[in-house]
């Protein structure tokens, strides 16, 4: 059997190449586009207006103004998907860099369009728009959102002199973190200067005096960038605060809460039973630590790999392509179908090289079309980072028929389908595994289901600490870290050896340097998708039934309502527990494997 | 007390004539009034509705119990500010001083929000209408109509308000950024010797030093370790600079420089005029930048070889000499003048030696009805003569705004040097009609290395400036466009007198002028101060009987017009390329003089 290469996705059908005529041409129209909004906007008096009269008149602008918004939606998405598939395979592609920055500006004249669009909504009474107007009733959820946004905006100067300021503020401190971040070089005994990506990449070395090393040397090269990093977060951080107040939010959550569609009340019951959670997990630390042979863990150890193979298999594309259509068609022939074209029309990038980017992403490119990037190594790991690609993939097949303005999903539920593609790959995976393999399939669930619930726990209370402190000051880079500290202490507790903690890694995560609190919505996905899966187990007929109509819905109800539908009470710590339950099952597993 | 020889110990100032003490009463009942004052006119801006209003013309009255309100107030914060500062500047551990300094930080914060609200309320009406209506604003005209102009440029209040609330993690952020990482930055110089590890500004320093070899390791050691730290400085600029442009054309500002033109009271014209004089001696400079070149034993300069020293002072230049070397020379203009003086040394105005905990480097501060303290840090040399001189011009520029009220007396940064440039040309002059051999050597290059920074350097930093705020409109600019652009502005300004491959593109990384927001182009106001005054004392030279009468007069109205208009009360026309090229042929016939010495 011959074996094939590792594919490159192919773009080909959307545009020649983007220096071609007719990619040119698409750009020019988008920014026309953009440009006509405005005119629109100009035209009917799109701003904040008190007590709008729902009339012919106005429901006729409105309709008019949320099909432009859709339509338009739908040109950005391709053109910024197209851009970002060079981008993507080729850091150093400049001319793909100097269009996507071009981008970005073209931009901001529809963020502030949408803003006053937004407050325009807000003008009405959205009941009655519902009933005069089907495309405004097709659109509840968000018109109904949009009244809720627009309480708190500032007022529409205000809106769009942030709107410029925020570039050369929170924005650029981001980007400075990047750019720092990214051109830092580290110098590791016996390695040589590497690039602080590799020397984190040392974290899953075999060789305990490795990731030792590489331990020590990145904590000295964070510390050489201190200065910087601390005044990016700061700023950022201090920025979020004047605005929140400026907008009327009570605190640094709350706008967390409403961008992912979820209130207190579920964000509280999902932490208290991640908090519970906290023993079981130290005991799969403890596991750990004992595997490899020390008394407790040390940070350098927590991405050691566990294994007992002497060669771990390795995956061949064909083999890969092969378990994954099977497995998804045990699920439903619709997920397998879906797989099998991604392979066959060039969706996914699998192959690692020079300049391409780390990690993985998903993006909806046109209609129900995506495309996947990962960097695909051969592993078991790997595999399951294509499912859970695909799944993000499948989700988007799902809201194909929405417009753009139905489709916007918050990131607590754009990890659902994911989740569970990769819960189904996992589950065959451990099946199939000789006990040699199982422990190190574990041990890898167990890695990343230990970050996303416990060191994403530390993650918002780091978080928080710095928003409550930046209110009355700056706070030192010694402050920082004495935070970061005390919230792995909070949350690793003595799973993690107390002297070897990681006290810069409010420099190392990019969230912290982006939108506020972009760690909790990653533990809401996790664990609900890992319910769902549960659920499907237990009545696979039902489940299937309910299952691509909930995708379709992310972005046209908010979370609480959605996953009732499954007879999931999100308000309730007792449906996070049983989510946390399974994850204890596998922990207890681990335990007896090792 | 007997002491002699070079232990003899330098005065200390005396501030007790403000205040018997940080801890006296009468310093704490004028602090605490102080608070009470703030209160009142902040009820008074209430009652009187002080702000951007559509409301008919107040009552001449309101005017001026506003003006001299705020007036009246400010006088008072000054004088409390000048003692308390005073007292921190030379005892750095003065806890109490300390204290009540950054309590009375929020007394400026408040008194800077009522001064926004008089622009608003003052450019809300027909300046003259208020001026017909009101004595005390009669009496403050400049001040009147520069507001109405002010309040033109500024924002809606909500913006405003934004842009404020926005600048402390903005451009504030960014600009301390870069005063964190440059005051951190810590270099490894290899000297022949070793290595050394030292702070940026003591590498800096070594430019001065007489070994070349250490120059030029200085040199090429600090433009490697700004390479370390471009990402950020590059990112501190580029927002600072974007920040800028955003909130400039939000404020209707034409242009970058406009602002700044604006800030000075200067006008486009006298920019223009005084650009054209300085770029047309560019020639000369390059012609003094050759000859120095020459007496170093090379074709063209390198950039380690700009501060390097020539010829020597000579020594002798105790504190008790400087006193009287300065009475002597300041007589030669005008008894005022050297009386002043007097009056320092003999009253102990100024506090000289430098000891533990006294801050760096000279100023000099207005206590109060016209009188002044200085500061510096004496040692034996001729340069802290001219220093000496400097500060006690500025001592007498403030006796001439004696009489003026505190709006009347606001100068800006391009004529408040006017003063001190002057009284150090008076000194120069004689040291340089005394001077042979080194002596006359170093006190050329002392004067032409300063010139010559202030003149081309200076055109260096205004092109780069300019270049940036252009480029900064269409997308950031990478450290290295940034240096590109540094190099071109040096090329444009040095030319062939610098060796073209040492130069040095960092220098925006270096000034932290380029960084400070809301305050664009902090560089040819410098220029404006040392050519201005260079013009004066020309004319000075030409009528040594009746010039210190009208210059008087020029000090005590700098508050009161704009500079082109105030200098032409005085015939002067700063507008003709003529007035600033006879400023430069002072430096121009100093470029002969040092020629001659370097044949």
């Amino acid at each position: 059997m011959t074996k094939t290469a590792l594919p490159h996705w192919n773009m080909n059908p959307y545009f020649p190449g983007l220096d071609s005529e007719e990619f040119t041409l698409a750009y020019k129209a988008l920014v026309e586009r953009i440009a006509e909004l405005g005119e629109l906007f100009e035209g009917n008096a799109i701003r904040k207006t008190e007590s709008l009269e729902v009339n012919e008149t106005n429901v006729a602008i409105l309709e008019k103004a949320i099909e432009f918004l859709n339509d338009l939606s739908e040109e950005l998405r391709l053109v910024g998907a197209y851009i970002a598939s060079f981008v993507s395979q080729n850091s150093r592609d400049d001319v793909a860099q100097a269009k996507y920055s071009q981008l970005q500006m073209e931009s901001v004249a529809l963020s502030k369009l949408s803003t006053r669009f937004t407050a325009w909504v807000a003008g009405f009474d959205v009941d009655s728009l519902i009933q005069k107007s089907q495309i405004a009733k097709d659109h509840e959820f968000m018109l109904h959102r949009s009244v809720v946004a627009a309480s708190y905006q500032m007022s529409e100067i205000e809106e769009d002199l942030y709107s410029e300021l925020v570039v050369t503020g929170a924005r650029a401190w981001g980007r400075l973190h990047n750019n720092v971040s990214s051109r830092l070089l580290v110098e590791v005994p016996a390695k040589g200067k590497l690039p602080m990506a590799a020397v984190r990449g040392l974290s899953q070395d075999p060789d305990p005096e490795v990731r030792r090393n590489a331990y020590d040397s990145e904590l000295k090269a964070w510390a050489s960038v201190e200065v910087p990093m601390a005044a990016a977060l700061n700023s950022i951080k201090g920025e979020a605060n004047v605005v929140n107040a400026r907008r009327g939010w009570n605190d640094s959550v709350e706008p967390s809460l409403f961008n992912n569609n979820i209130d207190r009340q579920t964000l509280e019951a999902m932490q208290q039973a991640v908090v519970d959670s906290f023993p079981d997990f130290r005991r799969y630390l403890g596991a750990k630590a004992k595997f490899l042979g020390s008394e407790s863990l040390a940070w350098w150890d927590l991405f050691a790999p566990v294994s007992r193979e002497s060669e771990p298999k390795r995956w061949s594309w064909d083999e890969t392509i092969e378990f994954i259509t099977s497995r998804f068609g045990a699920f439903s022939p619709r997920l397998a179908d879906m797989a099998r074209r991604s392979f066959d029309d060039g969706w996914i990038d699998a192959e690692p090289r020079e300049g391409k980017a780390d990690g993985a992403f998903c993006m909806g490119v046109r209609k129900d079309e995506s495309r996947v990037m990962l960097n695909f190594v051969q592993s078991f790991k790997s595999v399951q980072t294509l499912a859970h690609e695909l799944g993000h993939a499948y989700h988007n097949v799902n809201l194909a028929d929405r417009r753009a303005l139905q489709r916007s999903t918050p990131s607590a539920l754009a990890e659902t389908a994911s989740i569970f593609c990769e819960s189904i790959i996992f589950h065959a995976g451990l099946e199939a595994a000789s006990d040699a393999e199982k422990i190190s399939i574990l041990e890898n669930y167990l890695q990343n289901t230990c970050q996303v619930v416990v060191d994403i726990h530390s993650r918002f209370i780091l978080e928080k600490g710095v928003h409550e402190g930046r209110e009355k000051r700056e706070l030192s880079v010694d402050e920082l870290k004495d935070l970061m500290v005390d919230a792995q202490k909070q949350t690793y507790g003595d799973g993690l050896d107390q002297d070897a903690l990681h006290p810069y890694m409010w420099a190392v995560k990019p969230h912290y340097y982006g939108a506020s609190y972009y760690n909790w919505p990653y533990t809401f996905g996790l664990l609900f998708g890992t319910g769902l899966y549960a659920q499907y187990l237990e009545d696979p007929e039902k489940f299937r039934a309910g299952y691509d109509d909930l995708l379709s819905c992310t972005g046209m109800e908010d979370a609480a309502a959605l996953t009732a539908r499954f007879g999931f009470d999100i308000r309730d710590t007792g449906f996070w527990r049983s989510s946390l339950d399974i994850i204890k099952g596998r922990i207890d597993e681990f335990e007896a494997l090792v | 007390m007997a002491v002699t020889g070079s232990d003899q110990a330098l005065p200390t100032w005396d501030l007790s004539p403000i205040f018997s003490g940080i801890d006296s009463k009468d310093f704490e009942d004028e602090f605490s009034a102080l608070r009470d004052e703030i209160d009142a006119l902040v009820i008074l801006f209430d009652k009187d509705q002080v702000g951007a209003t559509d409301a008919d013309l107040p009552s001449g009255t309101t005017f001026d119990e506003i003006l001299t309100g705020i007036s009246g107030l400010s006088d008072r914060i000054e004088v409390v500010y000048a003692f308390i500062y005073g007292s921190v500047s030379t005892d750095a551990r003065n806890a109490k001083a300390q204290a009540k300094l950054s309590e009375l930080q929020e007394y400026l914060v408040e008194l800077s929000k009522l001064g926004t609200r008089l622009t608003a309320w003052l450019g809300s009406f027909e300046p003259d209408r208020i001026l017909e209506a009101s004595i005390e604003a009669k009496a403050s005209e400049f001040f009147v109509r520069r507001a109405g102009f002010e309040a033109r440029h500024q924002m809606s209040l909500q913006e405003e308000d934004l842009a404020a609330s926005l600048s402390p993690t903005g451009a504030s952020a960014w600009s301390k950024l870069h005063t964190n990482i440059t005051s951190t930055l810590m270099v490894d110089v290899e000297f022949d010797e070793g290595v050394e590890h030292l702070p940026m500004s003591a590498v800096r320093a070594l430019a001065y030093d007489s070994d070349e070899r250490k120059r030029e390791t200085a040199y090429r050691a600090e433009l490697r370790s700004w390479e370390t730290v471009e990402v950020p400085l590059a990112a501190a600029l580029n927002s600072v600079k974007g920040t800028g442009n955003v909130l400039n054309s939000r404020r209707r500002w034409d242009s970058s420089v406009e602002s700044s033109l604006f800030l000075n009271n200067v006008d486009a014209a006298t920019l223009e005029a005084m650009q054209q004089a300085v770029v047309e001696s560019f020639p000369d400079f390059r012609r003094y930048l050759k000859a120095k070149s020459r007496k170093l034993g090379k074709r063209s300069l390198p950039w380690w070889d700009l501060m390097a020293p020539l010829g020597s002072h000579g020594e002798g230049w105790t504190y008790a000499r400087a006193k009287e070397y300065i009475l002597d020379t300041f007589a030669t203009f005008s008894p005022r003048l050297a009386g002043l003086a007097k009056t320092h040394f003999d009253s102990d105005w100024v506090d000289v030696g430098p000891r533990d905990g006294k801050r760096d480097g000279a100023f000099c501060m207005h206590v109060g009805k016209g009188e002044s303290r200085v500061m510096m840090n004496f040692e034996p040399s001729f340069n802290s003569v001219q220093t000496l001189a400097h500060e006690l011009g500025h001592s007498y520029h403030n006796l001439n705004l004696e009489s003026r009220s505190y709006i009347q007396r606001e100068t800006p940064m391009a004529l408040a040097e006017t003063a001190s440039t002057f009284c150090q040309a008076v000194v120069f002059s004689a040291a340089l009609a005394d001077a042979t051999g080194e002596q006359k050597l170093a006190l050329l290059e002392d004067s032409l290395q300063d010139a010559s920074q202030i003149v081309v350097d200076i055109h260096s930093r205004f092109l780069f400036e300019k270049a940036v705020f252009e480029a900064r409109q269409i997308r950031e600019q990478s450290a290295q466009e940034l240096n590109e652009i540094m190099l071109w502005a040096q090329d444009e300004t040095y030319g062939d007198a610098l060796q073209a491959d040492a130069r040095h593109p960092y220098m925006w990384a270096v000034k932290g002028h380029y960084y400070i927001p809301g305050l664009s182009y902090y560089n040819w106001p410098y220029t404006f101060g040392m050519l201005f005054a260079f013009g004066l004392y020309a004319r000075f030279t030409q009528d040594r009987d009746g010039f210190p009468a009208v210059y008087d007069e020029l000090l005590s109205s700098t508050g009161l017009g704009d500079a082109a208009e105030l200098t032409s009360r005085f015939g002067i026309d700063i507008h003709s390329v003529e007035f600033w090229r006879s400023s430069l042929d002072i430096s121009r016939s100093q470029i002969e003089e040092f020629e001659r010495l370097i044949p």
